[in-house]
């Protein structure tokens, strides 16, 4: 189950939600806008042994200072505002902003948010990092993973056979996602969303 | 309380040549003043040690025709230092509450003559909190709460300290949610530049956060610097300290990884503290990666002896589930606590109870100080964010007791700068605390691995709240034991899933790990999983008997920690109880029922962690039983598997 699905589903019309207003306070699992806009992408992909669909519209922001590398315009919703709620320490939120403006290449590391994308198995949202999460091979080190697909190394653990990846602006990291799949060289790919954070006790 | 504190560190060495406390002389040389005999007594240089803690001087002293010898020692100020001779060694005991320079006088005497040597001791300062911090020495004092704790109800760390173990070269790494690392009691611990801050990407994990930094009051109940006439004092106050702010990053596997030992700026850490845990939902998992990680991590750190994990349980007892008397959340809940490679606290308060909140399971080591909240009793003291304007204690910040008060720009007049809390408390600090600890005792026997420290826990920590009763509940007219008393397994080890093994004794610890042989414990093996198959059996509603299912293992190892994987259906998982019972008898909760997983969806990979059968043996049948306590909803038990950790 570690390989990249990348599924095409019906598309709901952006304007069939024009008219919705927040919907903050109902829960993940109550609330249509977040089942709704995760179809609207169009993108499901597996993480972490789970099947995810990608929030068209949705992203996420540190609620006590912004993620690295995030100005405070930037972490700005854009469009209306759907839906929000959090996770851990991330506001969550759901936009009107179409997955078309967002585009699903938004992940780069250039990218100055972080998507969001909902569980069905849990009901649960998850945070996507940016990152692809590759085990790989004896046969093949990280740099030369990341040579190969024209793609940024973010952190090596060699002991581990795992490294961690970014992909560039204009990249598609599902694309990419799906190519290291298919390239028999890495035992697995797969984007790193995380639905369930460590909090202190 | 039975405890050896002072006496069993050096109460043996004294021999019967020794007087104390017999008066002063100055310093003269009268030796062979008559007769033939010749008294000789070197010089002694000046000596320092700190408040509280023993120092040992080599002397040399010598009668020519062999005659006996006996000492005496003076003291100026008189009696604020005693001492003893043993051999060649003088040892020095400061008394518990001087400081200062003292010159002292030590006299030799053949019988006949005598000879004298001054020479001073310089015994720095106390720290002024140290005397509120009860998990160190509890006399009963309430830390500025409404209620005291009482006497003895501590870690008894203090004999250690004053045998002159602070942690010296252990390096404890706070995985949290930051480390100020210029604050007045930790920058003399913290190691230049060996700290990382996630968001930044520097080495400066300093919480910009205005409300209080966790991680920095769980730095303090490790290594609050010690004998600087500054705040508190750490459990292992001469331990060197790391920060990793994974909690305030974004907390990406890559994160994770990098703060368990998977960087080169955690690699060399020896204790990683890890007061945090996961939200406790029925999805929650733990990456492979992670367990990878940790398995990297005991099996190649600290040249391969292990770095030792440490672990809070959780403060999840109370919750939503009602006064059922039963831990609302269950350690196994987090994913993070089923891994064997962690040592896993509960907390406790000053009197020496399980702490309101401690989440408790079977998968709960030891337990240790945590306290309450500080209002009607004692929470703990430990290190603040500094200054006024932010930090737990800070101007318009809720204070609940008069230390945590800040008038105007002023803190409390022990703590006007505001440096310090008093109210920090959760299993968040009984990890810390327990992380001290270890600490200590690698320093005492550097040679440990990450079992032996688990295996002194288990064997020397102490037996709290004795006398608590099994929590009963009704099922049907039937009485059924949901959360059992102590038991004491085949092997003869006391487990209680509120408690683990009990509370850490550091001295105990420290004298079992000066005697241990270090890697005595023989080789570790993981066993596969035994799988039960598919049994798809149902799950009798609203029965105390409920449904048992039995696996045979046939290889014998000795136990140092069980796993069992379940999959099951159920409308609503709260209600289970889930139970493991050993070949040999020890039957250990490993799922209390009347929970908060509230999910229809039942539990698919479960893994939970039970230290209860530590020591037994592996071979035989093992028999799992769910019991559903209610009558309303319905499941079946569809597989189970187990796998033993052990030697």
């Amino acid at each position: 189950m570690k390989l990249l699905l990348v599924v095409a589903l019906t598309l709901v019309s952006a304007s069939s939600c024009a008219n919705v207003e927040i919907t903050k306070g109902l829960s993940v699992e109550e609330n249509p806008i977040v089942a709704q806009k995760a179809q609207e992408s169009g993108i499901v992909f597996m993480s972490n042994a789970d099947q995810y669909q990608l929030i068209a519209g949705g992203r996420a922001a540190k609620s006590s200072g912004l993620i690295s590398g995030m100005t405070a315009s930037q972490s700005q919703v854009q469009g209306k505002l759907l839906w929000e709620g959090t996770n851990d320490e991330f506001v969550l939120s759901i936009s009107d902003h179409s997955a078309s403006q967002q585009g699903t290449h938004a992940l780069s590391s250039s990218s100055s948010y972080n998507q969001i994308a909902y569980n069905p198995r849990t009901g649960g949202i998850g945070v996507v990092t940016g990152q692809i999460i590759v085990s790989y091979t004896d046969s093949f080190d990280a740099s030369l993973i990341a040579a190969s697909f024209g793609i940024q190394l973010i952190d090596d653990f060699a002991h581990l056979n795992t490294a961690f990846y970014a992909v560039n602006a204009g990249q598609d990291i599902f694309i990419i996602t799906n190519s290291l799949n298919q390239s028999g060289i890495v035992s697995s790919a797969e984007v790193e969303v995380i639905e369930n954070f460590a909090i202190p006790n | 309380m039975n405890r050896s504190r002072i006496g069993s560190i050096f109460g043996s060495a004294l021999v019967s040549a020794i007087l104390l406390g017999c008066g002063g002389t100055s310093d003269s040389t009268p030796a062979g003043a008559s007769g033939n005999s010749s008294l000789t007594l070197s010089s002694i240089s000046s000596q320092s040690t700190n408040q509280s803690v023993i120092k040992t001087v080599s002397i040399s002293a010598s009668s020519s025709d062999g005659d006996s010898l006996t000492y005496t020692l003076t003291s100026d100020p008189v009696a604020m230092v005693t001492g003893s001779v043993s051999g060649s060694t003088l040892t020095l005991i400061p008394g518990a509450t001087y400081s200062g320079t003292a010159t002292l006088t030590l006299k030799v005497s053949d019988g006949t003559n005598d000879i004298s040597k001054s020479f001073s001791l310089i015994v720095a300062a106390n720290d002024p909190l140290y005397q509120y911090q009860w998990h160190l020495n509890n006399f009963g004092q309430t830390n500025f709460a409404a209620n005291p704790g009482t006497t003895s109800e501590d870690i008894n760390v203090d004999s250690v300290i004053s045998a002159g173990y602070t942690g010296s070269d252990v390096i404890v790494a706070v995985v949290d949610s930051g480390l100020e690392i210029a604050h007045e009691d930790l920058s003399a611990n913290v190691v230049p530049g060996g700290s990382w801050d996630f968001v930044g990407g520097d080495t400066d994990p300093t919480n910009p956060a205005s409300d209080g930094d966790h991680g920095t009051g769980v730095a303090g109940l490790i290594a609050s610097a010690g004998w600087n006439g500054k705040g508190g004092r750490g459990v292992s106050p001469s331990a060197s300290l790391k920060g990793f702010n994974l909690l305030v990053s974004t907390q990406s596997l890559s994160t994770v990884l990098s703060s368990l030992g998977g960087s080169s700026y955690s690699s060399d850490v020896d204790i990683f503290n890890q007061s945090y845990g996961t939200v406790n939902t029925e999805s929650a998992t733990i990456s492979p990666s992670v367990e990878a990680q940790y398995l990297y991590g005991v099996t190649n750190l600290r040249n391969s002896k292990g770095a030792i994990y440490i672990k809070s349980s959780g403060n999840g007892f109370n919750g939503t589930c009602g006064s059922t008397g039963l831990s609302c959340q269950n350690a196994n809940m987090d994913p993070w606590n089923s891994i064997p490679y962690n040592i896993v606290v509960g907390a406790l308060t000053a009197k020496g109870k399980k702490s309101s909140y401690s989440t408790a399971g079977s998968s709960v080591w030891v337990s240790a100080p945590g306290g309450e909240d500080g209002d009607t009793a004692p929470a703990m003291m430990t290190t603040d964010q500094s200054g006024c304007t932010k930090g737990y204690v800070r101007t318009g910040g809720a204070s609940t007791n008069t230390f945590n008060t800040v008038s105007g720009s002023s803190g409390h007049s022990e703590n006007s700068n505001c440096n310090y809390a008093t109210t920090f408390n959760g299993t968040s600090s009984a990890a810390p605390v327990t992380s001290g600890a270890v600490a200590l005792m690698l320093e005492a026997n550097p040679s440990l691995t990450w079992r032996d420290v688990k295996h002194i826990l288990a064997s020397t920590s102490d037996q709290v709240d004795a006398s608590i009763s099994t929590t009963h509940i009704t099922i049907n007219g039937m009485e059924y034991s949901a959360e059992p008393e102590w038991l004491t397994n085949t092997a003869g080890y006391k487990f209680h899933n509120y408690y683990g093994f009990g509370r850490v004794n550091v001295g105990a610890a420290i004298t079992a790990a000066k005697a241990y042989t270090a890697g005595s414990l023989g080789t570790f093996s993981t066993s596969s999983w035994g799988a039960s198959g598919t049994l798809n059996s149902s799950i009798p509603s609203n029965s105390a008997t409920g449904l048992s299912s039995s696996l045979n293992i046939s290889n014998s190892k000795t136990i140092e920690a069980i796993q069992v994987k379940v999959n099951l259906t159920h409308s609503f998982t709260g209600e289970l109880a889930i139970e493991l019972t050993s070949p040999s008898g020890t039957k250990s909760m490993l799922f209390n029922p009347l929970n908060v997983f509230h999910d229809a969806s039942g539990l698919t990979n479960f893994i939970l962690l039970s230290n209860a059968f530590y020591g037994e043996s592996s071979s035989g049948n093992w028999t799992l039983t769910i019991v559903d306590t209610q009558a309303s909803n319905t499941g079946t038990l569809t597989n189970w598997s187990i796998r033993t950790f052990g030697h």
